[in-house]
């Protein structure tokens, strides 16, 4: 019962962000991580078109669809780079190189490992991509969430919310990762515990973006700085016109 | 065992920063701009806290200790001992309240330049850290033992201040005046 409400719970909250997305315009402004929304809302919904009709096909199906939800889940790291950088496109340009370099770093290794073994078991391979793509994850948000604290660059509330939601979200899936395969009895426990929060945890961090993304509030920009340089612009150039014009008129009265 | 650890301390990390973001970028909204004031108010007191450090070292120097002790009324060295000591927390907390301000004025003015240095800011941000550590240990040094015994601790500290007001100096002068938000705009916003 309580699995269902959850369950129902995460589909209506995705459904509401993706919508209100869609009205407020935010959807292109966030393009990649609406797009993982998406995602994980169309592979909810297949998974349960899957489960009720053919329940052999759904585990297959399951490990097929979780390697497409964790790639788009990387994604969103590169929209909170992207959109953090926004305004530094140097450090956004190598930001980006690393990113992608790290994911096909991660994908590479995840490769080897599975040709080694043989590609006997395609859903081990798909855990491992899942497991060690979350540590690049946390990492990579690691540093991003330091160098925001350190520079005190400016996010705006929309992608401070998307920052809140996805730190959370990967920050308790890294320490349910990290317990999971311990067998001691007390951190068992604790695994146990987590294992059963982790549903919620993504319920959590939907409303946070539902809550964050509900109006669109503006982002990284240099709105004053802009406003001063077109100031600046226009007072230079009505001068240059205010001088043209008095020395026209000194050229006029010199010639009469 | 060995395995779990670092994930786990990944995890806790993360959301220990990300509480730490969300507190460092409270009323972000209305203060994420340097007014012209608060750059000229800095330049100023990067200047008064430069001049002033020589001050700082001349009321931790031994000499005047010497010349009170030499004096006959016993009474007079420990009212200028406890008078030196107040004298000398009161001046270093000062400094910390001023180092304090222009370090989180560097740090928000880094936001301003295009391409901000990450490394140079890390251990600009570590050496704030342990100047912080330092203050509030020569605070408690100077309760314990009087403001005459500190002297390698000071040095320390206020080699540090020094160096925080050198790097804040080196990023006002690289800071276009131009693109500060105005005075009034900040005080109404």
């Amino acid at each position: 019962m309580m699995t269902d409400v959850i369950w129902w719970s995460a589909i209506v909250l995705g459904a509401t962000l993706l919508l209100r997305g869609r009205k407020t315009k935010l959807i292109r402004s966030y393009p990649l991580f609406y797009g993982y929304i998406g995602c994980v809302l169309a592979i909810d919904l297949l998974r349960f078109v899957c489960y009720r009709l053919n329940g052999d096909f759904y585990q297959r199906f399951y490990w097929y669809t979780e390697c497409l939800g964790i790639l788009a889940s990387y994604a969103v790291i590169l929209e909170i780079y992207k959109r953090s950088l926004k305004f530094r496109p140097g450090a956004a340009r190598l930001a980006q190189t690393l990113l992608l370099s790290a994911l096909f770093v991660t994908v590479a290794a995840v490769a080897a490992n599975a040709y080694a073994s043989g590609f006997r078991s395609w859903p081990r391979a798909v855990a491992d991509l899942g497991c060690y793509l979350r540590y690049v994850e946390g990492g990579l948000l690691v540093v991003v969430l330091f160098l925001l604290g350190i520079l005190r660059i400016f996010l705006g509330r929309n992608l401070r919310g998307l920052l809140t939601g996805y730190g959370f979200m990967v920050g308790m899936d890294v320490m349910n990762l990290a317990l999971l395969f311990h067998d001691g009895n007390k951190l068992s426990l604790l695994s146990l515990l987590l294992r059963r929060l982790l549903p919620v945890t993504w319920v959590i961090a939907l409303i946070i973006w539902s809550v964050a993304l509900w109006w669109p509030k503006p982002g990284p920009s240099q709105p004053v700085e802009n406003e001063i340089e077109r100031d600046h612009e226009v007072l230079a150039a009505k001068t240059r016109a205010i001088l043209a014009r008095v020395t026209n008129r000194l050229v006029r009265a010199m010639r009469t | 065992m060995i395995y779990l650890f670092p994930v786990l301390f990944l995890g806790v990390l993360i959301l220990v920063l990300l509480l730490w973001l969300l507190w460092r970028t409270r009323g972000q909204e209305n203060d994420r701009h340097v007014s012209i004031e608060q750059y000229s108010h800095a330049q100023e007191t990067v200047n008064s806290l430069i001049t002033g450090f020589c001050v700082v070292r001349r009321m931790f120097a031994p000499e005047d200790m010497e010349f009170i002790s030499r004096q006959p009324a016993r009474e007079l060295t420990g009212a200028f001992l406890k008078e030196r000591k107040e004298l000398a927390i009161s001046s270093i907390r000062e400094t910390r309240q001023q180092i304090t301000l222009l370090v989180n004025l560097h740090f928000k003015l880094a936001s301003y330049t295009y391409q901000p240095s990450s490394k140079f800011e890390f251990t600009l941000f570590a050496n704030y850290l342990w100047f912080i550590v330092v203050c509030h240990l020569l605070v408690f040094s100077i309760r314990l033992r009087g403001p005459f015994e500190v002297g390698m601790m000071l040095h320390q500290t206020l080699t540090a201040a020094e160096q925080f007001c050198h790097a804040v100096s080196d990023r006002l002068e690289k800071t276009n005046p131009g693109r500060l938000s105005p005075a009034r705009q900040n005080q109404t916003a």
